[in-house]
């Protein structure tokens, strides 16, 4: 009872929601990768990997060219992104091997990668995180006109530029993959890569072009976790956000909208286990909650759809 | 008038260096329907594949409108005026029929893809053509037949002037076929050229000016369908051909095996392909089904070998309803199969020919116990069979595809005829495989039989058929068109005009088959 009221009492304060909207940004650019990869009928595994690599690789660029600038981190985190879509393009499409073991491979080495170069590439040899560089935090969105409304002011007020383009891109994903031909060309190489090549369609190209806007938005996701969540970089500093993001994807599947849908529902668990303390829960089970919510999710996803293939089955045999 | 298209001495090898296609001639005017006719195996599909850029040919000129092409991929084909329609539909299902038309071609207007023009575009050739189709409807949500008038728009839109159609009143039923042959009418006297590929002789007499034969990989006739009989189509598809004869006496049918009743079997697309089949197979006998390929055989083997579902009807081996058991189930009664696709449902490609050939028999205890399995006798085993159906191969340790075709097949009969067995299915056991491979299958057919087994076989080869069987039926359209308790008489002018519709027996004779 204490704990409920304790819940409700969180739930009452609009900063909680300021916060949901905070934490939910890698988990989106995260589902909305998988999402367009997914569509194309490319499952990015390695979105986790992807997200690693280029954090590291942006943070270092923010603290060593040009004193903080955060930037510049999150153009080379971008760059990094895409070229690490291209490569598990590359690996998939070119050298036949299979995506869901290049996306493992992608994860390890990013892990593995990152914690091996962290104390080779930072001054005092950290061995977990860059404190010892400054790699600066973007910018926060100052609304001072907001302050007359302190509701809306607590939820939208000082949220970092990266969470603002975040679900910008919710609607940029939309947009690209329904009203574009490039959108067009993707969901048709998806859904029958034989019928788009047979009117002269490269499949491999489109899939390879879905990969590398996956990466980029992998980019975008890795470089928010050190530019805007923290200001450094420190190992697995993801903590697992790729493969929500996945999840994600295919609980909306690949749909922009549900997929993001999905992704706040996700963002609202992770910022109430940071809400945790305040309800005298312990800390442990409230950040156990993403994950749950995470199996939960993926459980009834796959409930729904098999009985909906069982439905289809049953009308074709009695037709 | 001058030829439109020509394919001059067009020769392609497969890798595996079988010859598709040996010197075929095909010519065709302009404003005219031509029909491309041969068995499944006669190289058309392959010429085909040349015309649209699939597959490139090893000799010979394609030459459109007096000018030699090269057609290295099916955009150039695009680009030189040929549109295909093929087989299997090459639609995006969740996709808009206008945006399927399009799809390759996609007009733009800034940085959006236009859909107002996708359906303008879409609309007009609908409406120069006569085509009776809504837009904006998702493809997944039409009909068959409309969906493959998509598939002619999507052809059209592209400004094509030789319209390829491949066996396209397959998937149609009888009043979307007639509607089917008015549009391609209409488009004819628009100055199209169209190539229709069939084996119903009887919409290519109603349909076409012309008719192509290809028989194994020649062009064997060429005829205007003015003054040919459906009878006369059929003798040149068919041919005859001398087999190797190999040597049987005479069957002593015994009990019913497997006895099928009324079977209704719809395919997956809900269509309905086996209409009311009843025959039975009897011990020490080998029945032959004869039949051009997609006339429901397909359907109706994996429904009597549990790898398929039947709607209707019912399928009993030795009183135990086919539907209720499992496919191990179904072994246990006694029920072997050589499937046609050996490669996919015949072996395990990356596993030993050891492996391979006790892959079905881990539940008896002579080769495996509750956890180990008996490596010595396993050994010695195939050794054994691999002596006994002469496999070519090192040892019993290699890989089973590194083998060639011939010796997968022994692989696959050795272990399917070393089961238990009561009642033997070979579909297509030669086919594709050399000539001493293949006289050797048959014999061990002949003398499973011999040994009191029910053999039932399919074949597109007649030779074979008419050597091995000794009572045969014949599939067309779903239903048994003829059986022939006795095929002494039989010739394969006869045959062939059963396999192709052109005659059917009475009802009173097909019932034959089922023996009470």
């Amino acid at each position: 009872m204490k704990i409920l009221l304790a819940l409700l009492e969180v739930f009452k304060n609009p900063a909680f929601y300021g916060s949901v909207l905070a934490v939910t940004p890698p988990l989106l650019f995260a589902a909305l990768g998988c999402s367009v990869a997914q569509k194309a009928d490319m499952t990015n595994m390695g979105m986790e990997g992807i997200m690693l690599i280029s954090s590291f690789c942006g943070t270092l660029a923010a603290g060593y060219i040009g004193g903080p600038n955060p930037w510049l981190g999150l153009l080379v985190g971008v760059i990094v992104g895409a070229l690490l879509g291209y490569l598990v393009a590359f690996f998939n499409l070119k050298m036949k091997v299979d995506i869901i073991l290049v996306g493992i491979a992608m994860n390890l080495l990013g892990g593995g990668a990152t914690a091996f170069f962290l104390p080779l590439v930072t001054p005092n040899h950290d061995r977990t995180s860059t404190n010892s560089i400054q790699s600066g935090i973007l910018p926060l969105i100052k609304l001072p006109f907001l302050e007359k409304f302190p509701t809306l002011n607590a939820i939208l007020n000082n949220q970092n530029v990266l969470t603002w383009i975040s679900y910008i891109m919710i609607f940029v994903m939309a947009f690209l993959l329904y009203k574009t031909k490039l959108g067009l060309r993707i969901r048709a190489v998806g859904e029958n890569s034989n019928a788009a090549e047979s009117v002269g369609i490269s499949s491999s190209k489109v899939k390879t072009i879905a990969l590398v806007l996956s990466g980029i938005l992998g980019g975008l996701g890795g470089t928010f976790m050190s530019a805007a969540y923290l200001s450094y970089f420190s190992n697995g500093i993801t903590a697992g956000r790729g493969f929500i993001g996945l999840a994600a994807c295919s609980m909306g599947e690949a749909n922009p909208i549900p997929t993001a849908l999905t992704s706040i529902l996700f963002g609202f668990f992770y910022a109430l286990s940071n809400y945790a303390r305040t309800t005298g829960i312990s800390d442990n089970i409230m950040k156990m909650w993403p994950y749950i919510a995470t199996l939960i999710g993926v459980v009834i996803y796959s409930i729904n759809k098999t009985n909906k293939e069982k439905k289809r089955r049953a009308q074709l045999s009695e037709k | 008038m001058e030829n439109y298209l020509v394919m001059q001495d067009i020769t392609r090898v497969y890798d595996n260096g079988c010859i598709a296609n040996d010197k075929v001639n095909f010519s065709a005017k302009k404003g005219e329907i031509h029909a491309i006719c041969g068995e499944n195996g006669a190289g058309k599909t392959t010429l085909m594949k040349m015309l649209f850029g699939i597959e490139q040919p090893d000799e010979g000129k394609i030459i459109i409108k007096g000018q030699e092409v090269k057609l290295t991929s099916p955009t150039k084909a695009i680009e030189a005026g040929i549109g295909m329609v093929h087989q299997h539909f090459m639609l995006v299902p969740s996709l808009t029929v206008a945006e399927n038309v399009i799809l390759g071609i996609e007009p733009t207007k800034g940085m959006k893809f236009d859909m107002d023009k996708a359906v303008a575009m879409t609309e007009e050739v609908c409406k120069k053509y006569g085509f009776d189709i809504d837009p904006r409807a998702r493809v997944e949500d039409i009909t068959v037949g409309l969906k493959q008038k998509v598939e002619i728009v999507k052809a059209l839109v592209k400004g094509c002037d030789i319209l390829i159609l491949d066996e396209p009143t397959a998937v149609l039923t009888p009043q979307e076929t007639a509607e089917l042959f008015v549009q391609l009418k209409l488009l004819r006297e628009s100055g199209k050229t169209i190539i229709f590929i069939s084996h119903k002789l009887h919409e290519v007499k109603e349909l076409c000016d012309q008719v192509t034969v290809i028989r194994k990989g020649h062009t064997v006739a060429n005829f205007s369908t003015e003054g040919v009989t459906e009878a006369d189509i059929s003798r040149a598809m068919i041919g005859v051909d001398i087999e190797l004869q190999v040597a049987k006496t005479p069957a002593q049918p015994k009990e019913n095996v497997m006895v099928v009743k009324d079977l209704v079997v719809n395919n997956y697309v809900g269509k309905k392909v086996v209409k009311n089949v009843s025959f039975s197979l009897r011990a020490g006998e080998i029945v032959g089904l004869a039949g051009v390929e997609g006339n429901g055989q397909r359907e109706m083997i994996d429904a009597m070998t549990g790898l398929g579902v039947y709607a209707g009807g019912s399928i009993t081996m030795l009183g135990e309803e086919v539907k209720t058991k499992n496919i191990k189930g179904l072994r246990k009664l006694g029920l072997v199969h050589v499937p046609e696709d050996r490669m996919t449902l015949g072996i395990a490609r990356k596993m030993s020919i050891k492996e391979n050939m006790v892959a079905d028999k881990m539940d008896n205890p002579r080769y495996a116990g509750k956890i180990f399995m008996n490596k010595k006798t396993i050994q010695e085993d195939t050794d054994s069979f691999i002596k006994e159906y002469r496999v070519l191969c090192k040892n019993g340790e290699q890989p089973i595809f590194g083998l060639s075709g011939g010796n997968i097949q022994k692989v696959v009969v050795a272990r399917e005829f070393t089961s238990y067995n009561r009642l033997v299915v070979v579909d297509q056991p030669t086919r594709g495989i050399d000539v001493g491979a293949a006289e050797f299958i048959r014999e061990r057919l002949v003398q499973m039989r011999d040994e009191g087994k029910a053999v039932f076989l399919i074949s597109a080869d007649l030779g074979e058929l008419m050597n091995l069987s000794d009572s045969l039926m014949v599939m067309h359209g779903g239903e048994i068109s003829a059986y022939f308790p006795d095929i002494t008489n039989l010739t394969e002018d006869e045959l062939g005009f059963y396999m192709l519709g052109v005659k059917k027996m009475s009802d009173e004779e097909i019932r034959g088959a089922l023996h009470e």
